[in-house]
């Protein structure tokens, strides 16, 4: 399950704790703790009910509230200055500056805006295309590469790579090579057969072709007493005919 | 400036002012320096250019020069901006996101600063935000934190005081209440990365510091 929200009216769980603490005007460095997060909750749940996902940030400072909360209820210790026994504290701290972060945004806005009624030479085109162009020039930053180097990569098609395993001994190669044994000899023995292979896979294959041929009757098998060496004879009804 | 340089100066007046009106991306100190070829200090620079802009004022020109993005740039004047507007019909005004705008708040004031300090400041994660800012080479990465993970360290390029009509990060308006925060929260920030952001001011371009 992955949250991967975007929430138009809000930025996140700050700015929507924030619209509650302005929306009711309270004090923002004595916030009814226990009043705030309910109403944090409804809003949770309205967003749910219209089917916006919820993303884990926002179920992070749900429980954030409530430990908040939990610990607001714990009898407090005479001694200690309320100032820095206050659970409140560091969400306080967070808000402010989260606040302070939306001022500075709203400049910057007001910034951008002004600055688009400067017109100067050649600079319609240029910023048409600026944010389409990411033919940026590089100046002499490695991570300015690197981020080009990342870019094309990811853009780079995907070669499919298939690997091909070579059968280096196959079971009808071995049978056609026991055949040709069998033309010459009489009998081969079954051992001397097996020696002859250099690696396991030679071996196997040795052995299936022999199963092979016994299968098939074109070889009869004789063993001399228990463990005794086991011999392949031709099956010579089924050759001559 | 004394007497004998008069003449003189009337003369590297007009050549600032030619070479103003054809470039296409704000000159710098060094810049119109390397082109006049005159052995001027930044101080002789801004005044010609207070000049010329006195100089259109009282004429009642249609543009003056600007100091943005580590230079000077001539611009037409705001009020004339419905009729260029009007000859660049086909122009489309970008406005950058609200997410955009707080990150980019917060690298401007606190540069250089990690991803996670970002996230730390606005609760939320902005991995998305981040990389399309850089897309649009509004910031950049200027080395890495000397943390576990060594993570990227961010900074606001040329592109950005550009964007936002800045003649250099000194330019960012005040505003008490982040001022206030970067005393309170930035400072042991700050001390970690004291040395790292030391170094990084020292590599970055020349122009942008001293304009």
């Amino acid at each position: 399950m992955s949250y991967e929200i975007k929430l138009d009216i809000f930025e996140g769980p700050l700015d929507l704790l924030l619209f509650l603490i302005k929306k009711d005007e309270i004090n923002i460095y004595d916030i009814p703790i226990s009043y705030i997060t309910d109403q944090y909750m409804e809003y949770l749940n309205v967003m749910e009910m219209l089917d916006i996902n919820i993303a884990g940030e926002y179920i992070v400072m749900a429980a954030t509230l409530m430990q908040i909360k939990s610990k607001m209820l714990l009898p407090k210790p005479e001694a200690i200055d309320e100032d820095i026994d206050d659970p409140r504290q560091e969400l306080v701290n967070q808000l402010l500056q989260y606040e302070a972060l939306k001022h500075v945004s709203v400049r910057l806005r007001e910034m951008e805006q002004e600055r688009q009624e400067w017109f100067s030479r050649a600079n319609m085109p240029e910023v048409d295309e600026a944010f389409e162009d990411v033919d940026i020039k590089l100046e002499n930053n490695v991570f300015e590469l690197l981020t080009a180097f990342s870019k094309a990569v990811k853009h780079m098609p995907k070669q499919i790579v298939h690997e091909i395993i070579i059968d280096e001994f196959t079971v009808e190669e071995k049978i056609h090579e026991l055949l040709h044994l069998m033309v010459e000899r009489k009998y081969v023995r079954v051992n001397a057969l097996f020696k002859r292979a250099r690696d396991r896979f030679e071996l196997v294959a040795i052995f299936l072709a022999v199963l092979e041929l016994v299968r098939l009757g074109e070889v009869a098998v004789k063993q001399d007493g228990i463990f005794g060496d086991i011999e392949l004879y031709r099956n010579e009804k089924v050759l001559l005919s | 400036m004394n007497e004998s340089n008069v003449v003189q100066d009337v003369d590297l007046k007009r050549v600032l002012e030619a070479i103003l009106m054809v470039a296409d991306h704000p000159l710098s100190f060094k810049e119109i320096r390397d082109i006049v070829m005159a052995d001027l200090s930044n101080k002789d620079i801004i005044a010609l250019i207070d000049e010329l802009n006195n100089e259109y004022a009282q004429t009642n020109r249609s543009f003056c020069i600007r100091n943005i993005a580590g230079g000077y740039r001539l611009f037409v004047l705001d009020e004339f901006s419905p009729w260029i507007r009007k000859m660049y019909a086909a122009y489309k005004q970008e406005r950058l996101s609200r997410a955009a705008l707080e990150v980019l708040s917060i690298i401007a004031y606190k540069q250089p600063i990690t991803k996670i300090e970002i996230e730390q400041i606005r609760g939320v994660s902005s991995d998305g935000v981040i990389k399309n800012l850089i897309e649009k080479d509004m910031i950049k990465i200027e080395g890495r934190k000397e943390v576990p993970g060594r993570p990227f360290l961010y900074v606001t390029t040329k592109a950005f005081l550009d964007y936002f009509g800045l003649g250099s990060l000194k330019d960012l308006p005040r505003i008490e209440e982040f001022d206030q925060m970067e005393g309170q929260i930035a400072q042991e920030v700050q001390l970690e990365i004291g040395e790292i952001a030391a170094g990084n001011r020292e590599n970055r371009p020349a122009d942008i510091e001293s304009a």
